[in-house]
């Protein structure tokens, strides 16, 4: 299969790029830094921005002047100030610079160039921070050694391994460190498509024309995930999607999985499926089946990988999928676009596609043999955090399930809060929390007043310094810990606290939650001596439901501004207890 | 194919890749008269030339390539062969 096709040509790229910059969207700095000619990825890239509703504005620095424009403070890389600083170095040049080292320095070759990126990222870092995107290093396989590569610490292929493992480390140690994993690419493709030594030779081109859009969209993924733009959600079909054959017609018996037939592909679907919840993905199942037969296989099967707790929400009946799927939606209360719909049957995948556009339909290719290579290719599942809490996930979503149950058995919703016997722990920022609340950050588009996106590193240094002040919040109720749900920024300004960022997870909304942290607010604005705390709705397509949030709340409006004053501030009556007051002070970075 | 069907066919990817219908070519058209042609668009045109007719530069041809005359003369060539 041309996995290259997944992508839009170049042409059609740089057509998007040239079109006229809507002003409404989002505009973001760029900065390239090359030792290899990267004005086909850079207009490459602008084509995926346009298409992504964004406005990416490049910097190219001149071909080879890495190191001049990063220590120059005058520079035009440190006059840009870029949000994104994006580092494309060569495995070409590597070799040629290797080629002449003598054979003492080789030894240390891939050390070196670590320390030298590595110094790179931190004097850049110093002028004005920024992501850091450094694009690892494709073999060559210099054809010295052969296999005995391996055994000589001086091969260049041992150093360029080394390295790519060295640069691994670098993206583990600093948070606003990426890797742009072009060995990866090299690794889908081949070589013969990542490379063209006629354009190496004449135009110091590293790249073919070709692979410049998939290089383009590595590129574009990681800066869509940091912005908060991951999917969320798999919903998966079950007949020869994850097993082999139809469960109505052959049975429980007969469907393959595992050892049966052609079972092992399908074992393979359900170990990546199984993978992908562990790293805090949530999958649905919608199925034409009847739904205790369904059930069944995933009780009983001795084969099957995923089981019923692997699946957050179980659809299995005879009618329109996407109408089954908006369901789905409903349930999880997640957008529509953070969903991924898997299914072996292109009538299905068509109906749902053309019902609901937002979603992502992958086309899969005709044989299950061919799904998984497929779906790797199109890189759906980009992500800018891990923590503790995804792995969790799937039982979270479970437990609200149960709450939701809960729920409907009151008439009375005052009752039904007052019997969930809810607490809540609250705590400034520290290194056990920031990880989470970096994530609640980039992924809270609904209940998000101003949709600003902060890293880790962002946030260790807002909680260090004395302008700021975090406050992150836990929730758990009868039914289980939903771990931290909730998180507020404030900004010391003059005698007022401004409220840079107030994000919670829509799994807990309509519980008092934001009345609760408004309380919590209000006694640091008393304890810091402030009059008056002051919030700021900055509208998106998606954070409509808190249009409201400050008039709710009993601000008043002023300026463009919400404003409340701490000596009106009345507190509401509220079904949630503070747990054992703890501001913490372990690990303040 | 006859010469003139290959100029006319490089004619309209050229016009394609520099977004301009105006463009006319002849035998004696160098790149560097032709407004939009840089290096960077010569690659293009060069990536679509070969798609286009099936055919492969070198590495070589691809550096001393001269006028289109020259250019066409190589398709010509390539594709009786």
């Amino acid at each position: 299969m041309d996995y290259l096709s997944i992508y839009p040509s170049f042409d059609e790229l740089k057509l998007l790029a040239s079109k006229a910059v809507d002003p409404n969207s989002p505009s973001i700095k760029i900065s390239v830094l090359a030792d290899n000619v990267s004005g086909f990825i850079v207009d490459a890239l602008k084509g995926f921005g346009h298409s992504a509703g964004c406005n990416y504005n490049i910097y190219e620095a001149p071909l080879n002047r890495i190191e001049t424009e990063i220590l120059d403070s005058n520079s035009n890389l440190n006059s840009f100030k870029a949000e994104y600083v994006i580092l494309l170095l060569s495995s070409q040049n590597l070799l040629e610079k290797f080629s002449v080292e003598e054979n003492k320095n080789r030894i240390s070759y891939a050390l070196n160039k670590m320390a030298e990126i590595e110094s790179y990222y931190l004097s850049i870092n110093k002028m004005s921070p920024s992501k850091f995107i450094c694009a690892n290093f494709p073999e060559i396989d210099d054809g010295v050694f052969g296999n005995y590569s391996n055994k000589v610490a001086i091969s260049f292929i041992n150093q360029i391994r080394k390295l790519n493992s060295c640069l691994s480390e670098l993206s583990q140690r600093y948070d606003d460190f990426y890797i742009l994993d072009l060995v990866l690419l090299q690794n889908r493709h081949g070589r013969n498509k990542l490379v063209d030594s006629r354009l190496y030779a004449n135009a110091s081109m590293a790249f073919g024309l070709e692979i410049t859009p998939a290089i383009a969209k590595q590129i574009n993924d990681i800066i869509q995930a940091i912005k908060g733009k991951v999917k969320k959600c798999l919903i998966i079909d079950l007949d020869n999607t994850i097993w082999g054959g139809i469960l109505a017609e052959d049975g429980i018996e007969n469907i393959q999985i595992g050892s049966l037939g052609i079972g092992r592909i399908f074992t393979g679907i359900q170990q990546w499926i199984k993978s992908l919840i562990g790293r805090g993905i949530i999958v649905a199942v919608c199925s034409k089946n009847d739904e205790v037969k369904a059930k069944e296989v995933f009780e009983k099967h001795p084969d099957m990988i995923l089981r019923l707790e692997d699946v957050t929400v179980f659809i299995a009946n005879w009618q329109d999928k996407a109408e089954n799927i908006r369901d789905i939606q409903k349930l999880l209360n997640i957008g529509l676009d953070s969903m991924v719909f898997l299914d072996d049957s292109y009538f299905e995948r068509n109906l749902v596609r053309s019902s609901i556009p937002d979603i992502c339909v992958p086309e899969l290719p005709k044989e299950p043999e061919d799904f998984l290579e497929y779906i790797h290719a199109l890189n759906l599942f980009e992500t800018a955090s891990f923590t503790e809490t995804d792995k969790s996930r799937t039982e979270h979503y479970q437990q609200d399930a149960f709450r939701k149950q809960l729920a409907n058995k009151y008439e009375n919703v005052l009752d039904f809060l007052v019997d969930l016997k809810m607490t809540s722990k609250v705590q400034s920022f520290d290194s056990f929390n920031i990880p989470r609340i970096a994530q609640l950050t980039q992924r809270s588009n609904q209940f998000n007043l101003r949709t600003v996106r902060y890293s880790e590193n962002d946030l260790k240094k807002m909680s260090s310094s004395n302008d700021f002040i975090g406050l992150c919040f836990t929730l758990k109720d009868k039914f289980g810990e939903n771990g931290i749900i909730s998180a507020v920024i404030l900004k010391k300004q003059n005698n007022v606290l401004f409220i840079d960022t107030w994000v919670m997870s829509c799994r807990v909304l309509q519980r008092g939650v934001e009345h609760f942290v408004l309380n919590e607010l209000m006694a640091v604005a008393r304890k810091e001596k402030s009059e008056q705390l002051v919030g700021e709705y900055v509208p998106t397509k998606k954070n409509d439901i808190v249009k409201e949030h400050y008039l709710k709340m009993g601000f008043y409006p002023q300026a463009g501004f919400w404003k409340m004053d701490v000596n009106r501030f009345k507190c509401k009556k509220m079904f949630i207890t503070k747990e054992e007051a703890e501001m913490s002070s372990k690990g303040k970075e | 194919m006859e010469y003139a069907d290959i100029l006319i066919n490089v004619e309209e990817i050229v016009r394609g890749v520099l977004c301009d219908n105006g463009i006319k070519l002849c035998d004696k058209t160098v790149a560097g008269e032709v407004p939009g042609w840089d290096s960077l668009n010569n690659i293009r045109i060069i990536l679509a030339i070969e798609k286009k007719f099936n055919i492969k530069y070198t590495a070589e041809e691809i550096r001393i390539f001269q006028n289109i005359g020259n250019l066409c003369e190589i398709i010509r060539n390539r594709i009786c062969q």
